[in-house]
């Protein structure tokens, strides 16, 4: 299987001033060990999100991730992307109503999901994608290890040299 | 051994077992998730009697491991080790 080139290290620049959590340069202002979601979500329901998942997640580290549009656009790899403006706000919604999708399901709270992958269609500003949540433990409990989108609308992906969305399947649209 | 490595070599060799599903671990290299798509196959050896990870890997599996800085990531590397009969990981 080909490897991507490594863009795991570009990167979007950190928190400044008058950047809100919907801005793709937002990165949650805690700890790696604390968790944080964006402050228009309840989350007394949902598993935790470190700061470094959401580092993993939006940025990437020497594990994978990188999902925002502007890490993956910096050259082909093989990560996909979010939509091109989001940003913590609108993927931690994305990941919330995943969760609570996916808990509904299998009659569970979204806090008490097992480890597992899954993949849910969400509607969030207005686009529909599907993305994949991956849940573990640590000490702090249930955990979201990442997020990432698989197609859907506004989600990119390098084929053949080229960032391109990846469209819904037919079912899905 | 890098993530990416390390996981497409895991993925190859766990792909020829019988009775071993990688379809989920191909997706998350294929997305860019090659340190999930690692720590989800070696926990199927931990709880899947049909999966093996070959002797040959455990030294880059220690490795890589052993470099993480995420908890999950460690703690995982560090049973499916153990559970094959090979020493842990170093404490952090």
């Amino acid at each position: 299987m080909a490897s991507g080139r490594d863009c795991h290290d570009a990167g979007v620049g950190g928190l400044a001033p008058g950047i809100d959590e919907f801005s793709p340069l937002f990165m949650p202002p805690v700890a790696d060990d604390d968790s944080w979601w964006p402050s228009h979500i309840d989350s007394t329901d949902l598993p935790v999100f470190l700061g470094a998942e959401w580092k993993h997640v939006l940025l990437g580290d020497d594990t994978g991730g990188g999902h925002l549009w502007t890490v993956v656009s910096a050259g082909p790899c093989l990560k996909s992307a979010f939509p091109r403006h989001w940003g913590a706000a609108l993927i931690g919604e994305a990941a919330a109503l995943a969760l609570r999708q996916h808990a509904l399901q299998r009659g569970v709270l979204p806090a008490e999901l097992p480890t597992e992958d899954f993949s849910h269609l969400v509607v969030v500003a207005g686009r529909r994608l599907v993305i994949t949540v991956s849940l573990d433990h640590d000490p702090s409990g249930r955990c979201i290890i990442t997020t990432y989108p698989l197609r859907g609308q506004g989600v990119e992906k390098w084929i053949n040299g080229i960032l391109s969305e990846v469209p819904l399947r037919p079912d899905e649209t | 051994m890098t993530t990416d490595t390390l996981a497409t070599t895991l993925l190859n060799d766990l792909a020829t077992q019988p009775g071993v599903d990688v379809s989920d671990a191909r997706t998350h290299i294929e997305y860019g998730e090659p340190g999930v798509a690692i720590i989800r196959m070696l926990s199927q050896s931990i709880t899947n009697a049909s999966l093996t990870i070959p002797a040959a890997h455990m030294d880059a599996i220690r490795a890589w491991g052993q470099t993480c800085r995420r908890n999950v990531y460690r703690t995982t590397a560090d049973r499916a080790l153990r559970h094959a009969g090979y020493p842990g990981l170093n404490p952090a």
